[in-house]
C-alpha cells in the first residue's frame, strides 16, 4: 500500500527508478542542471523531456499505455471543450428563450457524456485488465485444458506500466472536470502529457488535479534559492524517514510475518504497532522526496499527509492520510453516487416511510460508502486482502455515520468529558488502532496469517519474549532496534512540533550559516550511515582473508 | 541564478566532501579482515623510495610464499612485495603501476595465479585495495578497470568509489581499531599463528601437462596486462606460479596461464613443474599449511631458492652491508625473532 519499494536489498539496475535508487538521484541532478541552464520559457519542455526519459528508462514497453491514455483523454477533453464552446457561441449569437438554451445545453452535455463514458470504459478498462487479468490466468488455463488444449498463460506476462494507477486517475480527474466544466480544456497535448507523467509524482502520487498542477506547470519556473534549499531539505528528511526508519522497521515486520511460527503474541503486537509507523514513514517519506524534487523545479505538489495520527475519527483520518486519493474518491466516486438518482430515490423512500433518522442515514450512506471503499481497497491492491480492507473501512465509516450521534448521546449520559486532552488522546489512539487493524488485513499478505497473528496475540502472548532477546531474532538486532527507536522519537518530536505550527525548515533557515550547514551535513551523514540501502555488507565474503 | 549562490553551493559541496572523506572512509572492510592488507600496503608505501631491486605483486601466493625478510637475511636480496588476499585480476595492472611509483626495481615479479580463474566473479577483496591505496588517477583507473573486467556497470560502480555504500551497515561495529594500523609492517604473513604452526599432510604434489580453460575476462585481463608489460622499457617482468598441492584441474589452469604468458614472449616459472619443484626441496608432508599455501617452513625454502635464483639470473648485488639498508637488517631481525624457532 503505497510503499516506494517492497523488497530488500536494493537492486542497482538502471531500470530501477524508484526514489531510493542511486539512478534516481543522478537523474534528478542531471535534470536540474539542464533545467536551470535552459531559458525560462523552455523549462517546461525540459520537464516534459525528462519525464518521458524517466518513463523510457523504466521501460520503453510502457510507452504505448501512457500515450493511449494521455492522448485519448486529451482528445476527449478537447472534443468536449469544443462542444461546450460551440454551444456557448450558438447561445450567445442567437436569440433563444430559457427553455431553448437549456435544451441546447442538455444536448451538448449528452454528447459530452457519450464521449466521457467511452473514455471511462477505455481507461478504467485498461487499468482493470492490467490489475485483474492475473486472476483470470489460472481459470483460463483450466478452461482450455478441459477442451484438450494445453495453454500456459502466465501472470508474469502482464505488463504493468509504471504509475498506471496515478496517471490514469489524474487523467480521469481532468476528463471529469472538463465534463463538469470545472476546468477549461487543454489545447496543447505536450502540456497535457507533462501534467499526466510529470515524473516527481508518477511513482507515488500525489494524484494531482489538472486545475492545480496543470496550471502550476504553466507558470514561469524561475530559480528561487529559498525554495530550492527547502526542496533539498525535504528530500533529505524524506530519505531519513524512508531509509532510516521505514526500511529498518520493515526488516523486523517482514521477519515476524515470514517466521510467524516463532513469533509470540507480544511480538505480533510489537509488529502491529511498528507497522503503523513503518507505513507512515515509508509513504510520507516518499511523498517528501517527490515534493522536495518538485520544489527544486519550482513546482509545488499538493500535500498528501497532514499529521494523520492526530485525527480523532476514521473519517478525519482519511482527510489527512493520502489526501489526494481520498479527495479523488470523494469528488469522483462518493459525491456522484451520493447525488445519483438511485440514492436520491432511496432518500425519498425513507422520508415517505418516515423511517427513523439513523436508519434513513444508514440506507442513504450504505451504497456510496461501500462502493467508494471497496474501490479504494482495490486501487491499493488486488486480491482478497485488499477487498477485505475496503469492506472493513466501509463498515467502520458506515458504523460511524449510523451510530455516531447515538454514541455522542451515550457519552453525554455517562457524563464523559469530550473536551479534555485525555479524551483527545484516547480518540487519537483509537483511530490509530483502527488504522492498524486495517493494515493487519493486508500486511501479512494472506488473510489466514492475519487470523493466525490475532489468535496468537490473544492466546499465546508470552510478554517475556520482549525481554529475553527473542525480539532480536527477526532480522533486526538490538542495536538496530535502539537506532530505530531513536529515529522514530525524532520523527515523532518533529511531527508534534509541526502540529503546533513550528516550521522546522524556517527555523533552521534563520540560523547562522555555520550551524545551518553543520545541521545539513549531519542530516545527510545520518541518512548515508544509518540508511538501509545498497548491497548488504557480507562479512562472510571477507573471511577468506584469513588465508 | 546569481553567481554568489552558485559559489555558495560549490563551497557547501566542497566542505561536505572534505568533512565526509575522513568520516565515511572508516566505513570499509572491518579491521579484523583488512589489517593484513593495511599492513602490507602501508608497509610498501613506507619503504624508502627506490630501495628494492625486486618487487613482487600478487595475492596470497606472494605473502604465503615469498618472505622478503628471508630473502634479505639469507641472500641479501632487497625485495619488496605488494600482496593482498585474492587480489582481483582486474586490478593487478594498476597495482603494479602503483608499486612502480615509489620503487624502480630491476625486475617486477607477477603472481600469475591471479589470472588462473575458473569463473569471472566480482571480488569484494577489491576493497582491500581501495581502502588502503593512495588516492590518485591510477586509483580511479584501477576501479574502472576492475569494473570493466568484472562487468560492473552504471551506478553499481559507485560502491567501489564510495565504499560507504556497501559498508555503512557497519555503523554498529566500528571500533577504535578501524582508525589506526594495528599491525607492524615487518609481520608479513606471521600475523597468523597458523602460518607458523599448521601442517597440512593430506596430499602429495602432482605433476601434470594438461591444460584447463581459464575464465574469459581473466584471460582478457592477462592479455591486456601482457600488452602493457610489452610497452614498459625500463623494467623487466617475470611471472611465476607458486608450488601447490592442488589437483590437476587447477594446475591445468596454471599451465594454460603460463602458456599464454610464454606465447607473448615473457618468462614464466611454474614451480609446479618437475624441473622447478624438485630443487625447492619441499616436503609435502611438513611444508604446507594447506593445499594451496606453504607454511613458514615451506616459505623459507621457497624464498631462499627463489631469491638466489633472482640474484643470479638478474645480476642483483647483495646489499646487506650497505649503509642505506641498515633499517632492513633491523626489520628482518624483528621478523627472525618471531619465526626463528619455526624454521630451524
Amino acid at each position: 500500500m503505497g510503499q516506494c519499494r517492497q523488497t530488500l536489498p536494493l537492486t542497482w539496475e538502471i531500470k530501477d527508478m524508484t526514489f531510493v535508487e542511486l539512478n534516481f538521484l543522478i537523474f534528478i541532478a542531471a535534470t536540474i542542471l539542464v533545467f536551470y541552464i535552459c531559458p525560462v520559457k523552455f523549462r517546461w519542455l525540459v520537464l516534459l523531456a525528462s519525464s518521458i526519459a524517466f518513463y523510457g528508462i523504466a521501460g520503453i514497453k510502457f510507452f504505448p499505455f501512457i500515450f493511449v491514455t494521455s492522448f485519448s483523454v486529451f482528445l476527449a477533453g478537447r472534443g468536449m471543450g469544443h462542444i461546450y464552446e460551440k454551444t456557448e457561441n450558438t447561445i450567445a449569437e442567437g436569440e433563444f428563450d430559457r427553455k431553448e438554451k437549456k435544451a441546447l445545453k442538455d444536448a451538448a452535455k449528452k454528447k459530452c457524456k457519450k464521449i466521457l463514458v467511452l473514455l471511462l470504459i477505455l481507461n478504467v478498462g485498461i487499468l482493470a485488465v492490467i490489475k485483474f487479468t492475473k486472476f483470470a490466468v489460472g481459470p483460463l488455463n483450466s478452461i482450455f485444458g478441459k477442451f484438450g488444449v494445453e495453454t500456459h498463460f502466465n501472470a508474469a506476462w502482464i505488463i504493468v506500466p509504471l504509475g498506471i494507477s496515478y496517471y490514469t486517475f489524474s487523467s480521469l480527474s481532468y476528463l471529469l472536470d472538463v465534463y463538469w466544466k470545472r476546468v477549461s480544456y487543454e489545447k496543447n497535448y505536450a502540456r497535457f502529457l507533462l501534467y499526466a507523467i510529470y515524473f516527481p509524482h508518477i511513482l507515488q502520487g500525489p494524484i494531482e488535479r489538472y486545475g492545480r498542477l496543470g496550471q502550476r506547470l504553466k507558470q514561469e519556473l524561475r530559480f528561487d534559492y529559498d525554495r530550492f534549499c527547502k526542496g533539498m531539505q525535504l528530500i533529505v528528511w524524506g530519505f531519513f524517514k524512508k531509509l532510516v526508519i521505514a526500511d529498518r522497521l520493515d526488516i523486523f515486520i517482514s521477519g515476524v510475518y515470514s517466521d510467524y511460527k516463532h513469533a509470540s503474541g507480544a511480538i505480533f503486537l510489537v509488529a502491529f504497532f511498528l507497522d503503523i509507523v513503518y507505513i507512515y514513514a515509508d509513504f510520507s517519506g516518499c511523498m517528501d522526496i517527490a515534493r522536495g524534487v518538485s520544489q527544486m523545479f519550482g513546482v509545488e505538489l499538493d500535500l498528501n499527509f497532514d499529521h494523520p495520527f492526530s485525527a480523532k475519527s476514521v473519517t478525519e483520518f482519511w482527510r489527512k492520510w493520502h489526501m489526494s486519493l481520498g479527495g479523488w474518491f470523494k469528488d469522483y466516486v462518493y459525491y456522484p453516487i451520493s447525488t445519483s438518482d438511485l440514492v436520491k430515490n432511496i432518500g425519498k423512500f425513507c422520508k415517505k416511510k418516515e423511517l427513523p433518522d439513523f436508519l434513513a442515514r444508514s440506507l442513504v450512506t450504505v451504497i456510496p460508502v461501500t462502493v467508494t471503499w471497496v474501490l479504494t481497497g482495490l486501487w491499493h491492491g488486488t486480491g482478497k486482502t485488499y477487498l477485505a480492507w475496503g469492506i472493513y473501512y466501509a463498515f467502520m465509516i458506515f458504523m460511524s455515520v449510523t451510530f455516531g450521534d447515538s454514541m455522542k448521546a451515550l457519552g453525554n449520559k455517562l457524563k464523559i468529558k469530550t473536551d479534555t486532552w485525555s479524551f483527545g488522546v484516547f480518540q487519537m489512539v483509537r483511530t490509530t488502532c483502527i488504522f492498524g487493524i486495517g493494515r493487519l488485513l493486508t500486511r501479512p499478505g494472506e488473510l489466514w496469517l492475519t487470523k493466525y497473528a490475532v489468535i496468537k496475540t490473544f492466546t499465546n502472548f508470552k510478554p517475556w519474549t520482549l525481554f529475553d532477546d527473542t525480539l532480536y531474532q527477526f532480522g533486526l538486532d538490538d542495536k538496530g532496534f535502539r537506532l530505530a527507536i531513536v529515529a522514530v522519537l525524532v520523527f515523532g518530536l518533529i511531527s508534534i512540533l509541526q502540529l503546533r505550527g513550528v516550521s522546522i525548515r524556517d527555523s533552521i533557515g534563520r540560523q547562522n550559516i555555520v550551524f545551518r550547514w553543520a545541521f545539513y551535513l549531519l542530516a545527510i551523514f545520518a541518512v548515508i550511515i544509518f540508511g538501509i540501502y545498497g548491497p548488504a555488507y557480507d562479512a562472510a565474503s571477507f573471511v577468506y582473508m584469513a588465508y | 541564478m546569481k553567481k554568489s549562490l552558485v559559489l555558495k553551493c560549490i563551497i557547501f559541496v566542497i566542505i561536505g566532501i572534505l568533512v565526509a572523506y575522513p568520516i565515511l572512509r572508516v566505513f570499509g572492510v572491518s579491521n579484523e579482515y583488512s589489517e593484513h592488507a593495511e599492513m602490507m600496503i602501508n608497509g610498501y608505501y613506507e619503504s624508502k623510495e627506490d630501495s628494492a631491486d625486486v618487487v613482487i605483486v600478487g595475492n596470497s601466493h606472494v605473502y604465503r610464499y615469498f618472505q622478503c625478510a628471508f630473502a634479505w637475511k639469507e641472500c641479501g636480496l632487497a625485495a619488496n612485495s605488494w600482496s593482498t588476499s585474492d587480489l582481483p585480476f582486474g586490478a593487478i595492472r594498476n597495482v603494479v603501476i602503483e608499486a612502480l611509483k615509489t620503487q624502480s626495481p630491476k625486475v617486477v615479479i607477477i603472481d600469475a595465479t591471479v589470472f588462473a580463474n575458473k569463473k569471472d566473479v566480482t571480488n569484494n577483496k577489491i576493497y582491500l585495495l581501495t581502502q588502503n591505496m593512495h588516492i590518485s588517477k591510477n586509483y580511479f583507473e584501477m576501479i574502472e578497470n576492475y569494473c570493466d573486467y568484472s562487468n560492473v556497470k552504471w551506478t553499481d560502480k559507485l560502491q567501489y568509489y564510495f565504499p560507504v555504500i556497501q559498508f555503512h551497515d557497519r555503523w554498529n561495529d566500528i571500533s577504535i581499531d578501524d582508525f589506526e594500523q594495528t599491525m607492524p609492517s615487518y609481520l608479513n604473513s606471521c600475523y597468523q599463528e597458523k602460518f607458523l604452526t599448521s601442517v597440512y599432510a593430506g596430499e602429495e604434489h602432482v605433476y601434470t601437462d594438461m591444460t584447463d580453460p581459464i575464465a574469459p575476462q581473466s584471460e582478457r585481463a592477462l592479455k591486456d596486462m601482457l600488452e602493457w608489460c610489452k610497452q614498459q622499457d625500463d623494467v623487466e617482468f617475470l611471472f611465476y606460479v607458486a608450488p601447490v598441492l592442488e589437483r590437476e584441474e587447477r594446475q591445468g589452469r596454471f599451465n594454460l596461464t603460463c602458456d599464454i604468458i610464454e606465447e607473448n614472449g615473457f618468462k614464466v616459472i611454474n614451480f609446479n613443474e618437475k624441473e622447478w619443484y624438485e630443487p625447492l626441496d619441499l616436503d609435502d608432508s611438513t611444508d604446507y599449511q594447506d593445499i594451496n599455501h606453504t607454511n613458514i617452513k615451506g616459505s623459507y625454502k621457497f624464498t631462499k631458492y627463489f631469491a638466489n635464483y633472482l640474484m643470479e639470473e638478474y645480476d642483483i648485488p647483495d646489499r646487506r652491508n650497505e649503509e642505506d639498508y641498515a633499517s632492513w637488517n633491523e626489520a628482518s631481525d624483528k621478523y627472525y625473532d618471531i619465526v626463528g624457532d619455526y624454521i630451524k
